[in-house]
């Protein structure tokens, strides 16, 4: 067994072409097991990082072909801690889907994965949506909110090493890591399973 | 789109690889490919480590599937091939989920590869390759290098459901997971949770993966998939979106040692060899509570289950849950089809509603509305057996009695159906013109029922019309369900009339009809060579008749006619033997096998005896109220009374529901048949049982002279067969070649002696009359058993003419050859079918395709059909020139060896499961089940966060 003080999961999501994979792959840089998207439809790399001396390892999940899904449902992400939802600042569009994709998440809002809406691409000269437009949809919907540029790998590293302390320190506060954030059973009873518990968000720095 | 399986496809199979084993350090890798212009390098990279995914005992030929998902999320389906006498796989890569279809293509490519002649590979695989894919219904036809057979394949028809036993991976799911425990997977499938399957066996293990995923439709799994997953991608695991994902035992067991189980996080755990499954959540407690009383009520009615029965029980559960989407479809001017989802809520019960509104969260939902919508949209029309039955829930508003004749025809019709594949494939023309006078009493009945029809839509027949533009079918193709002349009439008269009329038709006809049904060797034709060839065989006759006298005062044909019969024990029986699908394998052949096997096994049967005596005695009892034994004749009743209880082991509490309802079926028609004075239905069961008695009466005078021991005598090889095929078949191994045999004794005697315990307990839990019931339908099934045991060396070794008894005086020891048994009665339907099995045939038609309905392939019978034959012609009988490869019609083309492997193949596929199926579904089967609850006492603070979510502190930029 690795030595690592928690593991966290992180769950990737957007249009096409938003830069998701780049993203996770300039931060793992070589780090990552050989990428498997191919044939298992869901890629994913691992990078263990230290937060205030601890160990944490940090596995991103880029789902290849979740551009069928018109939207994200909690079940997809029901078991992660993180979902970064990524936009390219250079595409309206891909913006103006990110309603559809928060949809489900907005309607049945009980969960408490953490959520981090990423603008990516800002290398671009041709920016279409300005930083404060994306702030306010981050405000909107109660999420974290940074852009980032995976080509110039700026904020790349940023970007995970706050989510990786903002979850460790959501772990931390209950010793544990966090699973199955919120297991709301489908019947309309919110049950809590697993150590769900702590989930207020503390301001990052 | 929420398929996933890829439209456009333009070629059978994408690839056709042969990847050889790892080696030591090395990993598996790709030998040869075809073509050599498929050059999509992850692919190619993946597909070694696919076809051997973890170190994994492979001791007889399994086929396996496993799925690799593509960038856009479509699927590739690759077919797998593993033989322990080659040091490869054989594997073919397609986007066609036809597995029937490709495992018997891979199974044809073996005999081929083996045969050395690479060029006739080349040749075979570029000609499946260049005819492109057979259009639905259609069929594919590839001439072989040989002219007198050709290779055909058909294309699944559409809107099928998966049925039993057609479909090779249900009939496997299902034999493997009660129906509770299905329930179980269903419903977890529903709330997309992360699901693991587990087995020992890869052949299961993508079966029951594949299976289950089947079951959603009208939905499709949106997630992970991955039917085996290669130990490489063990971190697939600690995926935190939903999966469905097969790990083979090895693999669990390494991530049990690994992984923190919090790092695994919440799964839910289906054992497949076990029939366990562990979840963390109340899933089927939560569905709406009428549902799952539906559905558990559906798969209750076991009459029912045969064919499509199970998947549309589960497909009935999915319709009650989803059906009303189209009353909240909306069309804005101008716009497009809309779902709403609030007048989809609000249309539903109110009990439905909660469920409903989580339901919309769903993916699987979402993509499953999406695609309807999509069809409707762009203007496809659509059709399928989900909307035929929404259809039919709707219209449910009606009269109760509506509804319940409505089951009632749904019921008729499957077991109509079942009841005149079963006859049909016995291939009596007798028999045949039977089923034509039944059909047209049917067709009366139909008329004199027909006050009783609702107005409006008569039947699916005239619905099915519609059927224009494929959607998404079952990922896994079926068989086309043969139409049944008499359309479902109200079923208890009906059924009395059919089967009353049926019987007295055999009795008054008995001449000779060409059979036009099946394929087109004509195995009946008078000129068939062993007709004429071989003497009649006097011992059998006689052994028969006598036999049938035994058991025939106790039971008066009038219960057994009023006596429901259900399809599921005929399919039992065709599983483990060969009644229901299918022509029997010669009798000569299983007798011989039953006596190969008898000699193989008889140096260690003496130890054998004592021990399970022991264990046996209560059975010995009960056997003995019930029937005196005293002379051989009694005996052979008593070997049957044995194959009774050894089935009744899985079967028992299905026996008696059977024989509680009051339907008519397959089974209760044969046994009117084998009432008739003119032919013994299950003749060559008694025939063959006939035999194994007196060679078996002869091994009790030699060592006991107690016919109680003669049960024991044969109890524990039934047994053993049935759940220690492998070991045994190691151990026999060994003792051919070391010749020292205790360990094997040691093995044996303590396979009978467990599986004594369990009779003995099925035993008592079913009545006499039960067993003569059931008695001639069972009676092949040891000998398939006891072929599986039967070491192919051993006959080598031995003598023939089995020295050790020189009072046996069986024919077959006398002239051991496959046709060397006459069947008395000429107009013996099994004897004819059987004789087709070893009749040349130099113009046969070989089916490949699982969904030709003439065909009616049964991957398991048609195996066991052929591991009978396989084994005399090559092991027992060293006569590998005569007839050789024509022994199964379905594997005209088969060399010897092949077949070994084959009957290998099948018994580790389908013997033991088939022999737990009926254990494993019965209905206290949810006794096994083992629901690990596990929620946490935290939902105080649960509901104390929540307020939290919306903090203001919730949302922070970064900077």
């Amino acid at each position: 067994m690795e030595d690592y003080k928690f593991l966290f999961k992180v769950v990737l999501v957007g249009n096409a072409g938003v830069g998701k994979t780049c993203l996770v792959r300039r931060f793992t840089q070589g780090l990552f097991p050989p990428g498997q998207g191919a044939t298992i439809g869901v890629d994913f790399m691992i990078k263990t990082v230290e937060v205030e001396n601890e160990k944490v390892k940090l596995q991103i999940w880029d789902t290849a072909g979740q551009e069928r899904f018109r939207s994200i449902t909690q079940s997809y992400y029901r078991s992660a801690h993180a979902l970064i939802l990524v936009y390219d600042i250079s595409c309206q569009p891909t913006f103006d889907c990110l309603p559809d994709w928060l949809r489900e998440i907005e309607e049945y809002a009980s969960n408490k994965v953490l959520r981090i809406l990423v603008g990516n691409k800002i290398d671009r000269e041709d920016r279409e949506i300005p930083t404060h437009v994306g702030e306010d949809f981050a405000q909107r919907h109660s999420m974290y909110f940074l852009e980032t540029s995976a080509k110039e790998a700026e904020n790349v590293e940023r970007l995970f090493m706050e989510i990786a302390a903002e979850l460790m320190e959501q772990a931390r506060s209950k010793e544990l890591p966090r699973y199955e954030t919120n297991a709301t059973s489908i019947n309309g009873k919110t049950t809590s399973i697993g150590d769900s518990s702590n989930c207020s968000c503390s301001r990052l720095t | 789109m929420g398929s996933r399986l890829r439209e456009n496809v333009r070629h059978l199979f994408e690839c056709f690889c042969e990847v050889a084993a790892p080696v030591a350090d090395k990993d598996p890798w790709l030998l040869q490919r075809f073509p050599e212009s498929f050059s999509e390098e992850e692919i190619l990279k993946s597909v070694p480590k696919f076809a051997y995914p973890c170190s994994f005992e492979n001791v007889l030929v399994q086929h396996f599937s496993f799925v690799l998902t593509s960038i856009d999320s479509k699927w590739t389906f690759g077919f797998c091939r593993h033989d322990p006498k080659t040091e490869t796989a054989l594997v073919i890569l397609s986007a066609l989920p036809w597995h029937e279809t490709f495992y018997k293509l891979l199974n044809h490519i073996a005999v081929i590869t083996a045969s050395g002649k690479d060029g006739d590979l080349w040749k075979f695989l570029q000609d499946v390759y260049s005819k492109g894919v057979p259009a639905p219904g259609a069929s594919l036809t590839i001439p072989l290098p040989d002219p007198s057979v050709v290779f055909v394949c058909q294309s699944p028809k559409q809107f099928q459901l998966p049925s039993i036993p057609e479909n090779r991976n249900l009939t496997e799911y299902y034999s493997a997971i009660d129906s509770h425990n299905m329930m179980m997977v269903f419903a977890s499938m529903l709330y997309e949770r992360r699901i693991i399957f587990t087995s020992k066996r890869l052949s299961r293990l993508s079966a029951c993966v594949q299976a289950c995923n089947a079951l959603i439709y009208p939905m499709i799994w949106q997630h992970i998939y991955i039917p085996v997953l290669p130990l490489a991608l063990m971190d697939y695991l600690l995926a935190p979106m939903p999966f469905l994902i097969g790990v083979p035992a090895p693999i669990l067991e390494e991530i049990h040692l690994r992984v923190r189980q919090s790092d695994l996080g919440e799964v839910v755990i289906l054992d497949a060899d076990n029939n366990t499954i562990q979840s963390p959540f109340d899933d089927l407690e939560s569905l709406p509570q009428d549902v799952i009383i539906n559905l558990r009520r559906a798969l209750r009615n076991r009459a029912a289950l045969l064919g499509d029965g199970v998947s549309r029980a589960f497909l009935r559960a999915l319709v009650q849950l989803t059906a009303g989407y189209r009353e909240a479809l909306t069309l804005q001017q101008g716009e497009r089809i809309t779902f709403d989802e609030k007048a989809f809520v609000d249309s539903r019960p109110s009990s439905m509603q909660p469920f409903l509104r989580k339901m919309l969260e769903l993916q699987i939902f979402q993509q499953f509305i999406e695609e309807r919508l999509h069809m409707l949209n762009s203007g496809l029309g659509f059709s399928d057996e989900f909307e035929m039955e929404a259809l039919n829930y709707s219209e449910k508003s009606g009269s109760k009695f509506r509804q319940q004749y409505r089951e009632w025809s749904y019921a008729m019709r499957k077991e109509g159906s079942a009841f005149f594949r079963s006859v049909k494939d016995k291939a009596n023309p007798a028999v045949k013109s039977a089923v034509k006078s039944v059909k047209e009493k049917g067709k009366d009945m139909k008329t004199a029922y027909k006050g009783l029809r609702w107005k409006g839509r008569t039947n699916r027949q005239e619905s099915g019309m519609r059927y224009q533009q494929p959607r998404s079918a079952p990922s896994s193709p079926t068989l086309d369900r043969r139409p049944v002349a008499f359309a479902s009439p109200s079923k208890p008269p009906a059924g009395y009339t059919a089967t009353t009329s049926y019987r007295k038709d055999l009795r008054f006809r008995n001449t000779a009809v060409p059979d036009t049904s099946r394929k087109q060797y004509s195995p009946l034709s008078p000129s068939s060579p062993e007709e004429t060839d071989y003497p009649v065989e006097r011992l059998d006759i006689d052994l028969m008749n006598e036999l049938r006298d035994v058991i025939y005062p106790n039971t008066p044909p009038v219960d057994r006619t009023l006596k429901p019969v259900r399809s599921l024990d005929s399919l039992r029986s065709a599983w483990s033997g060969r009644l229901r699908h299918g022509p029997l394998p010669s009798d000569t052949s299983i007798a011989t096998d039953i006596y190969e096997a008898s000699r193989t096994s008889d140096s260690f049967y003496s130890s054998t005896l004592e021990s399970s005596s022991t264990s046996s005695n209560a059975q010995c009892t009960t056997n003995h109220k019930l029937l005196e034994p005293g002379t051989p004749l009694n005996s052979a009743t008593f070997d049957t009374l044995l194959d009774i209880s050894d089935t009744s082991t899985t079967n028992s509490s299905s026996n008696i529901n059977g024989n509680d309802t009051s339907s008519p079926s397959s089974i209760r028609s044969l046994f009117n048949l084998k009432n008739s004075d003119s032919i013994p239905f299950a003749s060559l069961g008694t025939e063959d049982q006939a035999s194994n008695s007196s060679r078996m009466d002869n091994l009790v005078e030699k060592s006991t002279r107690d016919s109680h021991e003669f049960v024991n005598l044969t109890n524990p090889f039934v047994n053993k067969s049935i759940s220690h095929n492998q070991s045994l078949l190691e151990h026999d191994d060994d003792q051919n070649k070391s010749g020292e045999n205790s360990k094997t004794i040691a093995h044996i005697v303590q396979d009978s002696e467990n599986s004594f315990h369990r009779e003995n307990q099925s035993l008592l839990r079913i009545s006499w009359f039960n067993n003569l019931l059931d008695a001639n339908l069972n009676i092949t099934d040891p000998s398939s058993q006891l072929i599986a045991d039967d070491p192919f060396d051993t006959s080598q070794i031995l003598n023939p003419f089995h020295p050790q008894n020189p009072l046996l005086i069986h024919p077959i020891s006398l002239k051991p050859s496959p046709t060397s048994i006459q069947p008395l009665p000429p107009l013996n339907n099994q004897h004819y079918s059987a004789q087709a099995k070893d009749t040349p045939e130099p113009h046969d038609l070989i089916r490949l395709d699982s969904t030709n309905s003439d065909d009616e392939f049964d991957p398991l019978l048609s195996k066991s059909v052929k591991s009978n034959s396989a084994k005399q012609m090559t092991q027992s009988l060293h006569l590998p020139q005569m007839g050789e490869g024509l022994t199964n019609p379905l594997y005209p083309y088969f060399l010897p060896q092949h077949k070994a492997r084959e009957d290998l193949d099948l018994l580790q596929e389908y013997g033991l499961d088939f022999n737990k199926f009926n254990l494993a579904n019965g209905p206290s089967s949810a006794m096994t089940t083992s629901c690990n609850h596990t929620i946490q006492e935290s939902s105080t603070t649960a509901s104390f966060n929540t307020t939290t979510v919306k903090t203001q502190n919730n949302w922070t930029k970064f900077e």
